[in-house]
């Protein structure tokens, strides 16, 4: 569809989170018990935090939660009852959340229906209504401008003006929302597209040098490169990049129970960590930097060769949260061959 | 007057030209943040450091680079972490090239502002709880000391948030508890980021028999919380980095602290205080106090 531009007022903001509660699982930024940032299900408009700041977990498990039940089994009177959890029963709305994670599921959209179509993520996903709101400025290790992502994906991005947002609605599913709600919206005024060129510009957001037509043939002879080893070393496999990542989808397959009863369910689980590929007899990722490698070339070369987008929003978490602070755009760069300058000026012994 | 950072890249420079180590083990900045890194004689060490971010608890490496010659930084959570590994048998130290710093206290992340104008300042309200307590603030047992030593001592303060969560009513912790728990992700950094979690296979990765769970929940993580709490009974010498790293926040240190708390009342014990301090699980003293026995 083509875009379409309304102006919301602070005021009608309000109003259209309350009013779409009612008729919406609506999660947003708040405050948890510690006073930390977290994506979550704040009860009043006071309660939602409008700051850039991403919370450390991404929107990603309101599509793919940490623990999905896949299927319950009950033994008893002679039979076995298996029963397959209902969809969820509400639409969700995503209010206020980052760019770089609304974005993010339309990248991994791509891999949930490629050859399998997976049922419960589709399912979430199908009910899910992104109304994103733009960053005022780039953080310390935020990259969006340097990924080409399509934000087009996205539903609607309210870009906070004077006293109101300025919306820009881009799906179907985006116009349903204003339909919905439409007294509470009012036509834009000007040139909308020039007034969000410029916000980007001014919030250091704009893109330029997109990283992945950059990098991506320097990455694919960067395999056996002899730097990963000195440069990946010090991770240590905690997949904290991979948890918070809003882009990360890989799991594990678990049963939980016993005789009587029990559940199979799928977990989060990530490439970075020990476990991942080990078998009985052998661990072909068999060294700590070959498993960061997985995850960096993963996201970098063969997703894009793959599925077209990077699997990557920019959003820095990786960087952010990582223990040992590993910069994964740092080392797409230098492994890309963008930076002759290794990060932290280590090069391995030649 | 040379400044720390020019002494330590000279002092490294030289460790590498007289071939006393293949690898160093140090703190570098780039990009906003200091990091650790594993520096070899090919290293550009302009980057290398130590400020008020060097977080990290460097002994956590030495798995990694077992077997090599090393030159570490250590500062004194370095210092306890390579007594308990050496009272366990754990450590070549004789492979080992100990650089001593003396130690400006690191500024808890979560107290840092964009601008971390909170670096230059010398309030103890912003330094990371353990650097409160800290009673050594110049690495001792040190091979060669760069920087200049700091006199000024720390306030020795006790363990804070552990009595701010026991001062609660019993409910009321519980519930603290409950909820610290469920915020879980179950990554594990606590215990990766743990010097003293060197075990090659944890239980929570063991799968015949399936000690724990791989779902997240309060009482999953709980067990899991717990358990390690119990294995590093005695060991743990509060360098904070399991807190510090989690990512959703918790104070998992509180758990550890009850029981050094415990051990320095009961025994008068200080885990990491000499590499001949054997783990208070494995020494024996015949006056140890044996009234909790029924
Ligand atoms: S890159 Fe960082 S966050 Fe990711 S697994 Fe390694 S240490 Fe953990
Ligand atoms: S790879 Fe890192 S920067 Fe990219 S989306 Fe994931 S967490 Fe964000
Ligand atoms: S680092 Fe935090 S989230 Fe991760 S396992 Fe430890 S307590 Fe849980
Ligand atoms: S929690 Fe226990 S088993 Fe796991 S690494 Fe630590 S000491 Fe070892």
């Amino acid at each position: 569809m083509d875009a379409e531009y309304y102006k919301l007022s602070a005021e009608n903001a309000a109003g259209l989170f309350e009013r779409a509660r009612a008729d919406y699982d609506v999660v947003a930024k708040t405050r948890d018990a510690n006073g930390n940032l977290v994506y979550g299900r704040p009860v009043s408009f006071e309660d939602v935090a409008f700051v850039d700041e991403q919370p450390p977990m991404s929107a990603k498990a309101f599509a793919l939660p940490q623990n999905e039940t896949l299927v319950r089994y009950e033994r008893g009177g002679g039979e076995i009852r298996a029963e397959t959890p209902e969809a969820p029963a509400r639409d969700l709305l995503l209010f206020g959340v980052n760019v770089c994670d609304a974005a993010a599921f339309d990248i991994i959209d791509r891999v949930f229906q490629w050859d399998y179509l997976d049922d419960p993520y589709l399912a979430r996903r199908e009910r899910t209504t992104q109304l994103a709101l733009a960053c005022t400025a780039l953080q310390r290790d935020c990259f969006c401008n340097r990924i080409s992502y399509a934000e087009d994906g996205v539903d609607a991005v309210a870009y906070p003006r004077e006293g109101h947002y300025l919306v820009k609605i881009q799906t179907d599913n985006g116009r349903r929302l204003v339909e919905r709600y439409r007294n509470l919206f009012a036509e834009a005024d000007g040139d909308p597209e020039t007034e969000i060129t410029s916000f980007l510009e001014k919030a250091g957001t704009a893109k330029r040098e997109p990283l992945l037509e950059t990098a991506q043939s320097g990455l694919a002879g960067a395999f056996e490169h002899a730097d990963w080893e000195i440069l990946a070393s010090t991770c240590i496999g905690c997949g904290i990049c991979t948890y918070t990542c809003p882009t990360c989808h890989c799991f594990d397959i678990q049963d939980e129970g016993g005789y009587v009863g029990g559940r199979r369910l799928r977990t989060w689980d990530h490439c970075t960590g020990r476990t991942f590929t080990a078998m009985p007899a052998h661990q072909p990722r068999d060294r700590q930097y070959k498993r960061y490698r997985q995850r960096l070339l993963h996201k970098f070369w063969y997703y894009p060769e793959r599925f077209g987008p990077v699997l990557c929003t920019g959003c820095g978490r990786c960087i952010t949260h990582c223990p040992v602070k590993i910069n994964i755009k740092e080392l797409v760069e230098y492994f890309g061959g963008l930076s002759d300058a290794p990060p932290g000026g280590r090069r391995h012994a030649p | 007057m040379a400044t720390i950072r020019e002494e330590l890249q000279a002092a490294v420079r030289r460790l590498f030209e007289d071939d006393k180590i293949d690898y160093f083990l140090g703190y570098v900045d780039d990009y906003g943040h200091t990091f650790p890194a594993i520096l070899t004689k090919d290293s550009d060490l302009s980057g290398l450091t130590f400020d008020r971010k060097s977080y990290n608890n460097l002994a956590a490496f030495l798995p990694e680079l077992r077997g090599s010659r090393l030159g570490l930084i250590c500062k004194q959570c370095e210092v306890r972490t390579l007594n308990v590994l050496a009272a366990e048998e754990q450590l070549e130290r004789e492979k080992l090239v100990v650089v001593g710093v003396p130690c400006p206290a690191m500024i808890d992340p979560r107290k840092l502002s964009a601008d971390e104008a909170e670096l230059g300042s010398d309030d103890p309200a912003l330094w990371q709880e353990k650097c409160r307590r800290c009673l050594e603030r110049n690495t001792p047992t040190a091979d060669l000391f760069v920087g200049e030593k700091i006199s000024t001592p720390t306030p020795a303060e006790g363990w804070p948030l552990l009595e701010e969560v026991e001062a609660k009513p019993a409910e009321e912790r519980e519930a603290w508890w409950r909820e610290q728990m469920s915020l879980c992700i179950r990554c594990y950094a606590c215990r990766l980021a743990c010097p003293l979690c060197y075990c090659h296979q944890c239980f929570v990765e063991d799968n015949k028999p399936q000690w724990l769970d791989k779902s997240v929940g309060a009482e999953n993580n709980l067990h899991y919380h717990i358990i390690r709490a119990i294995h590093l009974a005695g060991r743990c010498i509060e360098c904070q980095e399991c807190s510090r790293v989690c990512p959703v926040g918790i104070p998992v240190d509180v758990l550890n602290n009850v029981l050094s708390r415990d051990f320095a009342s009961r025994f008068g014990y200080a885990s990491g205080e000499t590499a001949e301090t054997k783990p208070a699980l494995v020494a024996y003293e015949r006056d140890d106090p044996e009234d909790f026995i029924l």
